[in-house]
């Protein structure tokens, strides 16, 4: 037991101070309308490329998923912004603030504060679900879109109905085919009429059965040496995720309903891709092509065939040379 | 806030003069993160039973790696169960003020549409708790203490944070 004791203390006394492998690390905090939201740039500067991650949820976390970025790293900067009340975000944010604009707004201050920290570098936009609402509501309002070199939208929609709409015909089908005929039911019996499916509509019935017929079945929190590195060595704050996630009902009980991007979409000029996880059931196909028919355009859909919801986490080299293509860097 | 701090420093000055222990205590937020822990003990009465009772100032701090350090001074009033065999057990409640200074820098948005560098950026907050401690007494003079603590971090977003941590170190005696 004496011979445990000093190693012991040597490990605890020098827990999470484990260098980073990346060449450009910075941390930075903006404070904005009651927030205190982290922005952690990590990677390489040559380039003079970021990547700002426009992280799911709303509720969840930037930096939390580094581990699926760091082939981005190697060639540009990624800057991992964790959302007011999300994440390890801080301060006082009120749960009415959680709305598209305000979240919009805060994108805004992020992206000028990064422009007046990296002047003369390009900045992308990477949206991941919740994300790419994100991204849409930010690029569709006012002049934003010159603040970006480009978009790149995950799994994510432009409006609410649509996408529900869109769960709905892949839930239909896949109970059919796994002859699921509770799940079959509940999702045939949803009203047609927008509004009177808002009212009957509850999340918990709503996702727990899209995720038993298998919407999204792999998280990287079933990976062990993740959670490791989770606990360890990130700055993420695990106690501050817990603490921000409740602060969204407000959001799921009204606010979602109220978005719809789809008629200001086709005035996106910038340089789109739309990046898809061809199984996913949160967000399902359907809505991809719905995405580019809205833009109005040519744009380019990257399919990824062996991934659902979080094509990063499940194929994440072909994630990697897709963005780099994107932001016109050679594959490593 | 200000006024505060100075407060907490003169009873911590104050109070050392009559500090009967002192404990201090190598201290693990959610485990991984490092931290240290110091409290005076001030007796409350002379007792000759298994129970003693005791209030004192305390300071706790923690370090999160690239996220924040955090720094709690405040007070506590504990209770502690003495058995004759060296070991004993105390539960403490206490009250503390929260301040974490951000890793990095910190930025506030300018109306002109600058940015302003906000020196020590953080976040000022109350942190309420309880502590939990088993030791052993291998002297009069020396006692090994090990425990766990609980706190809530307030405000955070319109609501409280939870945060935990446990603690190894020794309790002295101060006089003879």
């Amino acid at each position: 037991m004496k011979n445990l004791f000093l190693p012991a203390l040597i490990f605890f006394l020098l827990g999470g101070c484990k260098p980073e492998a990346a060449s450009h690390s910075r941390d930075l905090t903006l404070q904005y309308k009651n927030a205190h939201m982290p922005i952690w740039v990590r990677g390489e500067t040559e380039s003079k490329k970021i990547v700002l991650y426009l992280h799911g949820g709303p509720g969840e976390c930037s930096f939390c998923l580094r581990p699926y970025f760091e082939g981005i790293e190697k060639s540009a900067l990624v800057a991992y912004w964790d959302q007011r009340a999300a994440g390890s975000s801080r301060g006082n944010a009120a749960p009415e603030s959680m709305n598209y604009v305000q979240y919009a707004d805060d994108l805004k201050q992020v992206l000028l504060l990064l422009r007046n920290q990296y002047p003369g570098y390009e900045i992308y936009l990477f949206g991941h679900s919740f994300g790419v609402e994100l991204g849409w509501q930010f690029l569709t309002t006012g002049n934003n879109q010159q603040l970006v070199q480009g978009f790149v939208a995950m799994n994510g929609t432009y409006a609410t109905y649509p996408w529900l709409r869109s769960v709905q015909n892949w839930a239909i089908a896949t109970a059919r085919a796994k002859s699921d005929s509770e799940a079959l039911r509940f999702f045939e019996q949803l009203p047609a009429d927008s509004l009177a499916l808002v009212s009957k509509l509850s999340w918990g019935d709503w996702y727990s059965r899209m995720f038993r017929l298998g919407a999204n079945p792999v998280w990287p929190s079933d990976d062990a040496s993740y959670n490791r590195w989770l606990t360890w060595w990130s700055p993420h704050h695990r106690l501050s995720q817990a603490a921000n996630t409740g602060r969204y009902d407000d959001y799921y009980a009204r606010e979602v309903f109220g978005f719809n991007r789809a008629m200001e979409l086709p005035q996106v000029q910038i340089p789109i891709r739309i990046f898809w996880g061809t199984r996913d059931g949160i967000m399902p196909e359907e809505m991809a092509t719905k995405t580019q028919k809205t833009l109005n355009r040519p744009v380019e859909i990257v399919r990824f065939e062996n991934s659902w919801h979080s094509a990063f986490h499940t194929e994440t080299d072909k994630f990697t040379r897709e963005m780099l293509r994107f932001m016109g860097l050679p594959a490593q | 806030m200000k006024k505060i701090i100075g407060l907490c420093l003169l009873l911590l000055g104050a109070s050392a003069g009559h500090a009967q222990q002192l404990r201090l205590s190598l201290r693990g937020e959610q485990l991984s993160r490092p931290g240290l822990q110091a409290v005076l003990e001030l007796p409350q009465q002379a007792s000759d039973g298994a129970f003693t009772t005791h209030w004192g100032p305390r300071i706790s701090t923690y370090y999160h790696p690239t996220n924040h350090l955090a720094v709690m001074p405040g007070l506590e009033q504990g209770l502690t169960y003495n058995h004759s065999s060296g070991f004993f057990a105390g539960v403490s409640l206490h009250f503390s003020l929260y301040r974490s200074f951000y890793k990095g820098q910190t930025y506030r948005p300018q109306a002109d549409g600058s940015f302003k560098k906000v020196p020590l950026g953080g976040q000022w907050g109350w942190a309420p708790g309880i502590d939990l401690r088993l030791g052993y007494a291998v002297s009069n003079r020396l006692h090994l203490i090990t425990g766990a603590s609980y706190y809530q971090q307030r405000p955070y977003n319109h609501s409280f944070r939870h945060g935990w941590a446990v603690e190894a170190g020794i309790r002295t005696s101060l006089k003879p």
